[in-house]
């Protein structure tokens, strides 16, 4: 089974995701971004689900620092965000996300679309 | 717009069955009261950013189990924040919106025990 990683603070979220995705995909959850740092470098997934508003450091500092890495640069990452403002898309995408998914997540196909069509383009 | 969206609440059991409404609901209550504690104070104290955190996690969660109009209150909290104010009035409104959602949702826990 494909594996993928979640990074989310919030357990209700993260509760939401494991049940979207778990017949699906195995899922990796870290609560932080230190923590989905080290634990994807360590084990990287096939595609990372990665939450903006996190505590200390957040999803675009991840995303820098994934794209720091060499044998991560290429990873598909998911922005999941709240933030769901006018132009917010562009602006994710523009910071080097390879999607942007908005929450709360009211139609899960959306989600899976995203994550099973980065997965086809990078096999 | 009523206190919990049916439709949300729908949309939870087929993803996961009667189980994931209950852990999400559970998770939800668990949660809210000290998310509405942190954006009251925070609103007394005048810490904008502590409002818009607050705000922001409970936006977030209340869409989850489908409770529109606490996260619509979140939203504007959050939205007002993130531009320097608080709008004291929409957290006095969310405070009720909760009360509001928390009754409904404790109403669908029970119904499912049943």
């Amino acid at each position: 089974m494909t594996r993928i990683a979640l990074v989310e603070d919030n357990a209700d979220n993260r509760l939401l995701v494991r049940a979207i995705c778990e017949d699906l995909y195995e899922l990796d959850e870290y609560e932080t971004g230190a923590a989905a740092l080290s634990g994807i470098e360590a084990n990287p997934p096939a595609l990372v689900l990665l939450d903006i508003s996190l505590p200390a450091m957040d999803g675009t500092e991840v995303l820098r620092r994934l794209r720091e890495r060499e044998s991560l640069r290429a990873l598909p990452v998911i922005a999941l965000t709240a933030h769901a403002m006018a132009g917010d898309r562009e602006k994710y995408l523009g910071l080097g996300f390879d999607a942007y998914v908005t929450k709360p997540i009211v139609d899960e196909t959306v989600l899976l679309g995203e994550i099973e069509r980065l997965l086809r383009e990078r096999s | 717009m009523s206190a919990v969206d049916a439709a949300a609440l729908e949309r939870l059991r087929r993803i996961g069955g009667a189980d994931l409404v209950r852990r999400m609901i559970e998770l939800f209550l668990s949660h809210a009261p000290e998310r509405v504690r942190a954006l009251r104070d925070g609103a007394d104290a005048g810490d904008v950013d502590a409002v818009e955190r607050a705000a922001h996690m409970m936006k977030s969660s209340a869409g989850n189990v489908g409770a529109d109009r606490l996260m619509k209150a979140a939203e504007a909290i959050e939205s007002a924040a993130a531009s320097g104010s608080i709008a004291r009035d929409v957290v006095d409104q969310l405070v009720h919106e909760y009360g509001e959602a928390e009754r409904v949702l404790r109403q669908a826990l029970e119904e499912s025990d049943g």
